[in-house]
């Protein structure tokens, strides 16, 4: 069945097609959304069955290759595709949950004119994803790397006849070019030292390079610049909470679950590469923590509620590279998979909430939805548990994991990791507090219109919640008896970077310390989960309107530190000056002239070359002797 | 064949070829050209000749046929389009027919 | 070799249906020959050689009869019904395209300076005659008579080369030239060197090759649009084989002599075609210069002397011939609406006919070079050829001309998406839009899939 992976990007892409050039004249809103889910469906079938296969195999990794795509001279490029721990895992969560978040859209959207145009995009950006990691060499990931940029800006401006989603669209897309650049740098400096695209290559020859190599570690930091915008780090992360201008299930599917994920998957694709660099692996993690930090102080005081999942997303994300960066890569995937079930099913109550409230994305103006939204409530309160590391949900297990690798990496590392881990479960029951709980405080149509979702939409929260709560099962530490089954899982991937690092190998911690810490996270958890429930249930408190000065520190975390404001002076302001100097000195004075000159001088020596041609056949003739003798001259003089 | 050396035969095929081409450069009735056009095709049968039997081998002799062949074709298609140049035009002066240029 | 048989036949019967007026007829029964054939070498290869090693289907044979018909069929198809608006009635029409495509066929199977001989004056006879169709007009006329008279006068010059060679190894046929050839000690002979260089004079001027070129501007505009389609693609590809078959295996020893002569002849039309051409106002006469300088990109092939150099001029002469019978057609339509022979006919394309509009440029972005079409493909594989072989500046020149180029075809492709009311809707027929569908999405899958033509 391995063989057959090529179905899963593109049945997608199939639906894209479909959808695209036929969906809006021809085909019923039932033919679209049976071929844009069907699609999906059928990718998720043949990755699960492929994954079955490829567990009962017990090979480590399977290379398909389809066809030659290109091969000029000593220069090969075939079109592969890698079936491997990784590349099942990725792919089992995207088509898995992109299928759950298709069949909500199809609630969501229901009413909207350009139905077909939303499926057909979803496909499209289905498809580049699948393409990304499933692809065997650079060139396709980087191929669907792009892919998912353009679907992305497709998706977030979808609602395009508001220019301010637009520029939304715009901005990711802008941001992400600008990490692009440093991908496909990497990318080239890989094809020079390595002589190949291909990962099988490339990782085998790297495993004959010292640590610490000048060349790696260039490849390594131009890698994670690509990664760090698509996945959202700092500096390049501002444009994911502007992301939330597209309609809730794309926030779902892109900006929680996969798209975000790409440069994390990157990361942990090249682990040997980053193994051998230990300088770019603190950069990451740096980052990673910084990241996390910094996104979880500003949601902090966010009103929107999609805005605290988005600078919740990040925060977590944030978390992800961390682990990646104290090389717990193992570690950072399972993170990935529970957050992508509990973060999309976040996402979808959202939109089951936005929908209900008539398009009120203001938490201020909600309260008390309990009643009116059980199933959304106890879905909702079922991820803020995941979210927030309560066990034995999902999201304690993974946070844990990585909690443990940070403290065996640095104690002050794990202390601000715990610090973020509390702010995430403050900001988030902050959330369900305000939402869920005390009186409404909409306007009387709002409450006229409060609704719970139809089923369509409120079957895949629960299912997604069900993933929630039992896909930590996979990786029980030993520490409780577990047998760690995804830990082994990926293992084939991960082993030869942790024989790289396995110098640096700290001590693995006792049991006794990793109670420790489990219980000290535990409890400091419930505790700042109790603050928020003192503050915005017992007391009462709800977040002001914007009018009302706020404190200090409260204006750093609701204007997102500034941070948009410091790129616009120090980077924008600046570019415009130097744009406007290099345009008129420069540009239209020299380069202009200069560049028009030539154009002019072309199209007269085209005028006149022309002239050449002058009709006549004698005259015609004549040039062909001359030539002719020209020709012969110049070889036998010569 | 022993008496005459093949440089002669290069020589003779060389300076008619040569006067066909300045016939045809030089000439601007139509038929004139298609007469030098021939006079240079003849001047390249003979020297193929020429070859052939100096090499004793007659494919030369054969390809001989076929060019004769050829041109005789060429030559019912060539007087043909003239005569429907001329028919149109009226003229066979090749420098008045220049309506395409540049 | 059955395929000569079969096409003069076909070419044969044409006229004596002609004679009978079944108009109809004719055209079923070449479109049905054409398919069969079609099929026939698809599934069965060519093999063996035929009198006497004169006529030779090897390996390199069969791709190119592949593309030779499988062009034909496509302009068949785009032009059938070409018939009844021009002075040339249908069988004559038909039963010379029959005969050209023999002419093609035989250049392609030739493996002896005759057969090539033969093939190529079969192919320039038949063109002097219906590059004269419309009779009334008369660019048509001048358009036959001027390539009339080059022509022949290029077939001597050519003879004489093959007079020359003859004279040296004493055969005809290419593999002897090639072993007689590397007994010659460089610079030894200047027969040779002067037999070689006639020859490639004399297939540069079938190439439209600088300073051999003069012909093409005048004869592809004034010939009627569907000749020049013909024209453009099949005849330039079998050419181009021919060159290949010369100069790649028969002379590929003597290489040193005439490679620098081939390096200038490049440069120049490269340079020539792609420049001239910017100041056109007359769409055929645009893509004859563009044909000048396509033809010279294939060249560049030549000189690389290298079995892959065979695949690329191969790859690159499909591409160009499938956007160029795109265009042709597209424009065959516009001219159909009475409009004069200009650029100006495409203005405003986009509005009512969008989908010509669309296939047009997929069809130029080809032509330009430009990803993902397969012209890109092509280019890139010819460019990095000779690169490796270490042509550098030529690469360079070709590039930057390239680049020059881009201009006049984007012109069109903005001039098409001008919103301006000016071409009312085209109808099209069926059979059209179908083949020029296939095309053009064929342009598009070689260029996802360049390993795919082999």
């Amino acid at each position: 069945m391995s063989n057959y992976i090529i179905l899963v990007p593109l049945l997608p892409l199939l639906g894209f097609l479909l959808n695209v050039f036929l969906g809006k004249k021809h085909f019923s809103k039932a033919m679209v959304t049976t071929i844009a889910l069907g699609s999906v469906a059928l990718a998720f079938l043949v990755t699960v069955i492929t994954f079955f296969e490829f567990l009962n195999s017990g090979e480590e990794s399977i290379k398909v290759t389809y066809y030659q795509f290109a091969q000029i001279g000593s220069f090969s490029l075939p079109f592969s595709l890698l079936v491997d721990p990784l590349s099942l895992l990725m792919m089992l969560v995207v088509t898995g949950v992109g299928f759950l978040i298709h069949i909500y859209a199809v609630g969501y959207m229901s009413h909207d004119v350009d139905y077909p145009r939303f499926f057909s995009y979803l496909n499209l950006f289905m498809f580049s994803m699948l393409l990304l990691v499933s692809s065997a060499n650079y060139f396709f990931l980087f191929i669907g790397w792009e892919g998912v940029g353009v679907s992305s800006f497709l998706l977030i401006g979808f609602w395009f006849k508001n220019t301010n989603f637009t520029y939304a669209g715009m901005k990711a897309m802008l941001m992400n070019r600008t990490g692009d650049l440093g991908f496909f740098a990497g990318i080239m400096l890989i094809y020079v030292v390595f002589g190949s695209l291909e990962f099988d290559k490339v990782f085998s020859r790297a495993n004959d390079f010292e640590s610490g190599t000048f060349i790696i570690t260039m490849i390594t930091i131009l890698l994670f610049i690509g990664a760090s915008a698509k996945s959202a780090q700092i500096p390049l992360y501002t444009w994911l909470p502007d992301a939330m201008a597209g309609p809730t299930p794309v926030s779902a599917l892109m900006h929680a679950a996969t798209m975000v994920t790409a440069g994390i998957y990157l990361i942990a694709r090249s682990n040997i590469l980053f193994a051998l660099a230990p300088v770019t692996l603190n950069i990451v993690a740096i980052t990673g923590l910084c990241t996390a930090l910094l996104a979880a102080f500003i949601a902090l005081s966010q009103n929107d509620i999609k805005k605290v999942l988005a600078y919740s997303t990040v925060s977590q994300l944030g978390y992800m590279c961390m682990a990646l960066g104290v090389t717990a890569f193992s570690s950072a995937m399972f993170h990935f998979m529970t957050h992508a079930f509990f973060k999309a099913l976040l996402f979808l109550c959202a939109g089951s909430i936005i929908h209900a409230m008539s398009n009120e994305q203001d938490v201020r103006n909600m309260g008390g939805l309990k009643k009116h939204l059980p199933i959304t409530f106890l879905t909702f309160l079922l991820a803020t548990l995941a979210i927030a590391g309560i066990p034995p949900l999902s999201g304690f297990f993974s946070k844990d994991e990585i909690l443990v690798h940070a403290f065996e990496y640095n104690v002050v590392f794990w202390g601000f990791a715990l610090f973020g881990a509390l702010l995430t479960s403050f900001y988030m029951f902050r959330l369900l507090f305000l939402t869920f709980y005390g009186e409404f405080r909409g306007t009387h149509e709002q409450k006229h219109h409060l609704h719970e979702s139809p089923n369509v939409m409120t079957y895949p929260l629960i299912i997604l919640a069900v993933l929630s709560a039992i896909g930590g099962f996979v990786g029980i530490p030993q520490l409780l008896g577990g047998s760690q089954k995804f830990d082994k899982f990926l293992e084939p991937v991960f082993s030869k970077a942790e024989l790289k690092l396995s110098h640096l190998e700290t001590a693995h911690l006792s049991h006794a310390t990793e109670w420790t810490l489990m219980g000290v996270s535990i409890a400091l958890i419930i505790m700042s989960i109790l603050l928020a429930r003192r503050i915005y249930f017992i007391k009462k408190i709800i977040p002001v309107s914007e009018k009302v000065k706020l404190s200090f520190w409260h204006n750093l975390s609701y204007h997102k530190f500034y941070i948009d404001e410091l790129y616009r002076y120090i980077l924008i302001r600046p570019m415009h000056f130097i744009h406007d100097f290099l345009n008129l000195r420069i540009e239209a004075g020299i380069i202009d002239r200069k560049v028009n000159g030539t154009g002019d001088a072309v199209m007269g020596f085209s005028k006149y070359l022309r002239l050449l041609q002058n009709g006549k056949t004698g005259y015609y003739i004549f040039g062909m002797v001359i030539g002719l003798v020209v020709i012969l001259a110049l070889n036998f003089i010569f | 064949m022993g008496s005459i050396s093949i440089n002669y035969y290069l020589y003779l095929s060389s300076i008619l070829f040569a006067l066909g081409i300045l016939g045809v450069l030089t000439r601007r009735n139509a038929i004139i050209i298609l007469m030098s056009i021939e006079l240079m095709l003849n001047a390249v049968n003979l020297l193929m000749v020429a070859f052939s039997a100096f090499m004793g081998d007659s494919s030369g002799q054969i390809f001989v046929f076929f060019i004769m062949l050829v041109a005789a074709a060429e030559v019912t298609v060539g007087l043909s389009i003239v005569v429907m140049i001329y028919k149109h035009n009226g003229s066979i002066d090749i420098n008045l027919i220049d309506k395409m240029k540049w | 070799m059955n395929y000569i048989y079969i096409f003069t036949g076909l070419g044969v019967v044409s006229l004596f249906l002609g004679l009978l007026e079944k108009e109809k007829l004719i055209k079923y029964l070449t479109g049905f020959v054409l398919l069969i054939s079609l099929g026939i070498i698809f599934t069965l290869d060519e093999k063996g050689s035929y009198f006497n090693q004169m006529l030779l289907a090897d390996d390199l044979v069969n791709p190119m009869l592949k593309v030779l018909l499988f062009l034909g069929l496509c302009h068949f198809i785009l032009f059938y019904n070409t018939g009844e608006e021009f002075k040339l009635p249908t069988a004559e029409y038909t039963a010379l395209f029959c005969f050209i495509l023999v002419g093609a066929i035989v250049v392609t199977l030739e493996f002896n300076l005759v057969m090539l001989f033969l093939g190529i004056e079969i192919i320039s006879i038949g063109l002097y005659i219906i590059a004269a169709g419309n009779i009334q007009d008369e660019k048509s006329r001048e358009a036959s008579l001027k390539y009339f008279l080059m022509g022949s006068f290029s077939t001597g010059i050519f003879l004489l080369g093959i007079t020359f060679i003859y004279g040296v190894t004493g055969s005809f046929l290419l593999s002897d030239i090639k072993t007689v050839s590397s007994g010659i000690p460089e610079g030894s002979s200047p027969l040779l060197l002067l037999g070689t260089l006639l020859i490639l004079s004399g297939l540069a001027f079938k190439a439209s090759a600088v300073p051999f070129h003069f012909w093409t501007p005048d004869v592809y505009q004034g010939s009627p649009t569907h000749v020049t389609a013909f024209m453009a693609t099949l005849v330039k590809a079998s050419v181009l084989f021919a060159f290949i078959r010369l100069f790649n295996q028969a002379f590929l020893v003597t290489s040193q002599t005439w490679q620098n002569s081939l390096w200038l002849i490049i440069a120049l039309t490269v340079t020539l075609g792609n420049v001239t051409a910017l100041y056109q106002t007359s769409f055929k006469r645009m893509l004859a210069y563009s044909s000048i300088a396509h033809a010279g990109y294939m060249l560049m092939g030549v000189l690389v002397p290298e079995d892959p150099s065979y695949k690329s001029i191969l790859f690159y002469a499909l591409s160009y011939s499938l956007a160029s019978l795109t265009l042709f057609g597209i424009y065959f339509l516009l001219e159909k609406k009475g409009k004069a022979d200009a650029l100006e006919s495409f203005r405003g394309l986009a509005k009512q006919n969008p989908e010509l509009a669309v296939l047009a440029a997929i069809s130029l972005s080809s032509m330009i070079g430009l990803p993902p079409a397969a012209g890109f493909f092509a280019k890139l594989n010819i460019f990095t050829q000779a690169f490796i072989n270490g042509y550098t500046l030529l690469v360079a020149i070709a590039l930057i001309t390239s680049l020059i180029g881009a201009f006049y075809y984007l012109r069109v492709i903005g001039l098409m998406f001008k919103m301006d009311n000016s071409v009312e809707k085209i109808h099209v027929g069926l059979p059209f839009r179908l083949i020029v569908w296939v095309q053009v999405i064929l342009l598009i899958v070689f260029g996802i899939f360049p390993a795919l033509i082999q």
